[in-house]
């Protein structure tokens, strides 16, 4: 997403009439292809319609909570799958947004984070505790 | 050798629903096909570890997909069952049904 909004040129007319890039030069850099994604070559007018896309489907409504979603993203940070997994969940979330609402899709999303992150805390840290009291309790009996 | 062969019950359901899914199984879609097929919630951390557990055994390849406005412009990772995978899933069923044949575990009592 970063890639499409910095790629996006300043050619459309704004109120003061002043343009980073004069229209012709914005229709030359718009008429030839200038990213490859993948296997995939986008023009630059393609890219953005794709932000103008992202852009609007990032109603704030349809996203994640972005505290539960940076708190995700640090958990799994040593994940290889991480921005897969990020992402996926963001699917299910519009999908359960659009489902059951607003509400529902936010606490689902929060329960799934606190899952995520109840199973990246090292469990002998959780255990530590028990297993001290546990060799205390066995020096004990045999002193 | 044989014992590298036979999968975990987790991981014997997480392939068999990239088999079913086929052409369209990322993290998303494998998570809720196992818990439509197990009536039980799953992690998507529990999905992922697995399917890594499962690449890493060269039971199944990944690859990027495209990433889709819904997901925040992140990428979907696609899995496909490799024929190693076939064969542990293959030789894993085969081990249940050889152990479980005439135990009388049908829910009706009967044999299998």
């Amino acid at each position: 997403m970063t890639m499409f909004i910095a790629w996006r040129p300043h050619c459309d007319n704004d109120q003061n009439g002043a343009n980073e890039f004069p229209a012709s030069q914005a229709d030359d850099l718009l008429s030839e292809p200038h990213v490859i994604f993948g296997a995939a070559r986008f023009d630059a007018k393609t890219i953005l319609v794709i932000a103008d896309s992202v852009v609007e489907s990032r109603d704030p409504s349809w996203v994640p909570p972005q505290f539960a979603e940076m708190i995700l993203v640090l958990a799994l940070s040593p994940n290889k799958f991480r921005d897969n997994q990020v992402g996926d969940l963001a699917e299910d979330f519009v999908r359960y947004r659009a489902k059951y609402g607003i509400r529902f899709a936010q606490l689902w999303y929060w329960r799934e984070v606190l899952r995520e992150v109840w199973s990246a805390i090292p469990k002998p840290i959780l255990w530590g505790g028990s297993v001290l009291a546990l060799i205390e309790e066995i020096i004990r009996r045999h002193m | 050798m044989a014992d590298n062969k036979l999968l975990g019950s987790f991981e014997e359901i997480v392939l068999l629903a990239i088999l079913r899914l086929t052409t369209d199984a990322y993290g998303a879609q494998i998570r809720k096909t196992v818990e439509e097929a197990t009536g039980r919630s799953v992690s998507i951390g529990a999905i992922y570890a697995t399917l890594d557990r499962l690449e890493r055994k060269h039971f199944v390849v990944s690859w990027q997909g495209e990433a889709t406005p819904e997901r925040g412009g992140r990428a979907k990772r696609y899995f496909r069952i490799e024929s190693e995978g076939r064969q542990a899933l293959y030789e894993t069923q085969e081990t249940r049904r050889r152990l479980g044949h005439g135990l009388g575990l049908d829910p009706v009592g009967g044999t299998i």
